[in-house]
C-alpha cells in the first residue's frame, strides 16, 4: 500500500509542476503590463520546440552588452533606459529584466513559434522592418511574448487577409 | 543462447554433467529468457518512438486550436496515462506496466514543449530537459527495468552539464567558457562515483546502482579522449593567465575534491571492494583530477617543461597512464569485458603514438608495410599474452 501511494505521489508531482507552470505564465500574461516593440533580423528554426522566428528587440536605448554572462535590465518606464544593477521603483516603474550573452541583451522574448508554412512570408515581413511583437511584462521584470504583430496587425489576422488597410 | 549451448556441449563431453541435465538445463533457460528480451525492447522502443512522435505533432504548431484546447487535451491525456500506470501497476503483464510509464514520462517532455510553444517561452532546449528529468525522477524511479532510468540519466548529465556550464556562476568563474566544460568533464566521472557509491551505502536504487557504475567508466573515457586531445593538439584554453582569479583554482577543484573524498570514505567504510580494489580506485580518482590539474596549469606556455614541450606524447603518456589504472581496477572487479575493452583502448593509443611519431614515414609505402607489421604483431602479441595479463590481474585480486 506504501509502494502505491509513492507511486501516485510520483505520478502526480509533474502534473502538478507543470500546472503550476501553466498558471504561472497565463498569469504573466493576464496581469502584466503591455508593450509594443519593433524587431528585426532573424534565424533558423529549432527542431527540438517546433517552428520559430528568431529576431532582434529594439528596445529604443542605447545597449552595450559585454561577451560575458551577467546579469542586466532594461528599464521601460517612465523612459526606456539599460543597467547592470536592478532599477530602483523611483527612477524606473517597470523594467525589464535579461542577460547580456555575447554581446547581445536577451530577456526570453526573442523568438516567436509559427506554423512553418508561414515562416518564409513572416520572415520577409519582419526583415523589412515590418514586424512588432506585443509583450507582457510583470512587476518583477519578466517579460511574455503575447503576440507576433505584421504590419500592427496579429500576425493570425494578416495571414487570413482580416487586418484592417 | 547459442553460447549457452556450447558450454552445456563442452561439459557434457567432459563428463562435468550427464546429456539429460545438459537438457533440463537448456529447458529451463529457454522458458526463461525466451523472447523476453525481445518483446521488452521493440515495446520500449516503440513506446520512445511514440513519445517522440507524439512531440514532433506538438512541435507541428495546431495554430488554428485555441491554445487553452490544447493545453486541456494534453492535461488529460497525462493525466490518464498517469492513471493507467497506476492500474497496470501489479498486472501480470509486465510490459504493459513499462510501457505506459515510458510513454507518461516521455508525454510529460512533450507538455513542457507544448507549454513553452503556448506561451512563447523562450528558454533553450537544454533546460527544457534538464526540467525535464528533474520533474520526471520521482516516476521514473518506479521503472522496473534499466531502459528508463538509464535513458534518464544520460538526459539528465547532459543537460545538467549544459544548464552548468551556461550558468551565471560558471560565466563568472571561468571566464572562457571551454574551462566551464573541463571542469563539467573532470566531475561528471567522480560524480557518478559518488552517486554509485552513495547508492550502495543506502542499499537503494539498485538499477541506478548499475547505471552510474557504467556512466563513471564511459564518462571517464570521454574525459581522457577529451583531455588527450586537447593536450596532443595544443589547445589553448584560455588567452591570457591573468584572467583567472586567485579563487579560481580552489572552485575549480573543491566539488571534485569534495566528491571524491565522499566516495573513498564510503568505499573504505562501506569494504565494498578488496584492499588492492580501494588502493586502485583511489588512485584512479586521484591522477583523474591530476590530469585534469595538468591541463589548467599547462596552458602558461611561456615557461617550459617537458610536458609542455612534447604535448604530443604527454597526452598519451596521461591517457595510457589512466587506461592502465582502469583497466587494473576492472580486472579486480571481475569485470572482464570492460577490462578486454580498455586494453584495447591502450593498444589503440599506442599504435596512434607510434603514427604521431612516424607521422611522415606513413606517406610512403615502407611506411605503410610497416604500420602493416605492427598491427599484425600487436594483435598477435595480444592473443598470445591476454589469458596472461588476465592471471596477472586475477592474482592482484587474491
Amino acid at each position: 500500500m506504501n509502494n502505491k501511494k509513492w507511486l501516485i505521489a510520483a505520478l502526480v508531482f509533474p502534473i502538478l509542476v507543470l500546472l503550476g507552470i501553466t498558471i504561472k505564465n497565463q498569469t504573466g500574461l493576464s496581469k502584466g503590463k503591455e508593450f509594443t516593440l519593433p524587431v528585426e533580423g532573424f534565424d533558423p528554426r529549432d527542431l527540438i520546440s517546433g517552428h520559430y522566428l528568431m529576431y532582434r528587440v529594439v528596445y529604443g536605448s542605447d545597449i552595450k552588452c559585454p561577451n560575458e554572462k551577467i546579469k542586466s535590465y532594461v528599464c521601460m518606464d517612465p523612459k526606456t533606459y539599460f543597467s547592470f544593477s536592478k532599477p530602483s521603483f523611483g527612477n524606473c516603474s517597470l523594467f525589464i529584466k535579461g542577460d547580456c550573452d555575447h554581446g547581445n541583451f536577451k530577456a526570453g522574448i526573442e523568438r516567436f513559434y509559427i506554423p512553418e508554412q508561414f515562416s518564409r512570408e513572416l520572415t520577409e515581413k519582419i526583415v523589412k522592418h515590418k514586424g512588432k511583437i506585443l509583450i507582457s511584462v510583470s512587476r518583477r521584470g519578466d517579460a511574455q511574448v503575447k503576440d507576433l504583430l505584421i504590419e500592427n496587425c496579429p500576425w493570425k489576422n494578416y495571414i487570413s487577409g482580416s487586418c484592417p488597410k | 543462447m547459442k553460447k549457452l549451448d556450447s558450454h552445456l556441449s563442452e561439459w557434457t563431453e567432459k563428463g562435468l554433467i550427464s546429456k539429460e541435465q545438459a537438457q533440463s538445463i537448456k529447458q529451463h533457460e529457454d522458458g526463461k529468457t525466451s523472447k523476453n528480451y525481445i518483446v521488452y525492447g521493440f515495446l520500449l522502443l516503440g513506446a520512445t518512438i511514440l513519445g517522440a512522435g507524439i512531440i514532433s505533432l506538438i512541435a507541428a504548431n495546431w495554430y488554428q486550436i485555441p491554445d487553452f484546447v490544447k493545453l486541456g487535451i494534453d492535461f488529460l491525456i497525462l493525466a490518464g496515462l498517469g492513471y493507467s500506470v497506476f492500474r497496470n501497476m501489479d498486472s501480470e503483464k509486465k510490459y504493459i506496466y513499462e510501457v505506459l510509464l515510458t510513454v507518461f514520462v516521455l508525454f510529460v517532455l512533450g507538455t513542457i514543449g507544448l507549454i513553452a510553444q503556448i506561451y512563447q517561452l523562450g528558454g533553450k532546449p537544454y533546460e527544457a530537459f534538464f526540467l525535464w528529468s528533474v520533474i520526471s525522477l520521482p516516476a521514473v524511479m518506479f521503472s522496473r527495468k534499466t531502459y528508463l532510468p538509464y535513458l534518464w540519466s544520460v538526459i539528465f548529465l547532459v543537460s545538467s552539464s549544459f544548464v552548468a556550464a551556461n550558468s551565471h556562476f560558471f560565466q563568472h568563474h571561468f571566464v572562457v567558457e571551454a574551462l566551464s566544460w573541463v571542469f563539467i568533464i573532470t566531475i561528471v566521472p567522480v560524480f557518478c562515483v559518488f552517486v554509485c557509491a552513495f547508492l550502495n551505502m543506502l542499499r537503494k536504487g539498485e538499477r541506478f546502482i548499475k547505471i552510474s557504475k557504467e556512466l563513471a567508466i564511459l564518462t571517464s573515457l570521454l574525459a581522457i579522449v577529451t583531455a588527450d586531445i586537447w593536450i596532443s593538439g595544443k589547445v589553448v584554453l584560455w588567452q591570457a593567465h591573468e584572467a583567472v582569479g586567485p579563487y579560481s583554482g580552489l572552485i575549480f577543484w573543491l566539488p571534485c575534491i569534495v566528491l571524491a573524498v565522499s566516495s573513498l570514505l564510503v568505499v573504505y567504510s562501506k569494504k565494498m571492494l578488496s584492499f588492492r580494489g580501494r588502493i586502485l580506485l583511489t588512485l584512479l580518482i586521484l591522477f583523474h583530477l591530476l590530469m585534469f590539474a595538468i591541463i589548467v596549469n599547462m596552458q602558461d606556455f611561456s615557461s617550459t617543461s617537458f610536458l609542455k614541450t612534447h604535448n604530443q606524447f604527454s597526452g598519451a603518456f596521461l591517457s595510457i597512464t589512466f587506461l592502465l589504472l582502469a583497466s587494473f581496477l576492472a580486472g579486480v572487479l571481475g569485470q572482464r569485458k570492460i577490462f578486454q575493452a580498455l586494453v584495447v583502448f591502450i593498444g589503440i593509443r599506442f599504435l596512434i603514438v607510434y603514427f604521431q611519431a612516424m607521422g611522415g614515414l606513413t606517406k610512403t609505402g615502407i611506411g605503410l608495410v610497416i604500420s602493416g607489421l605492427v598491427i599484425i604483431g600487436m594483435v598477435y602479441l595480444w592473443l598470445k599474452t591476454r589469458k596472461h595479463i588476465e592471471k596477472i590481474v586475477e592474482r592482484l585480486e587474491r
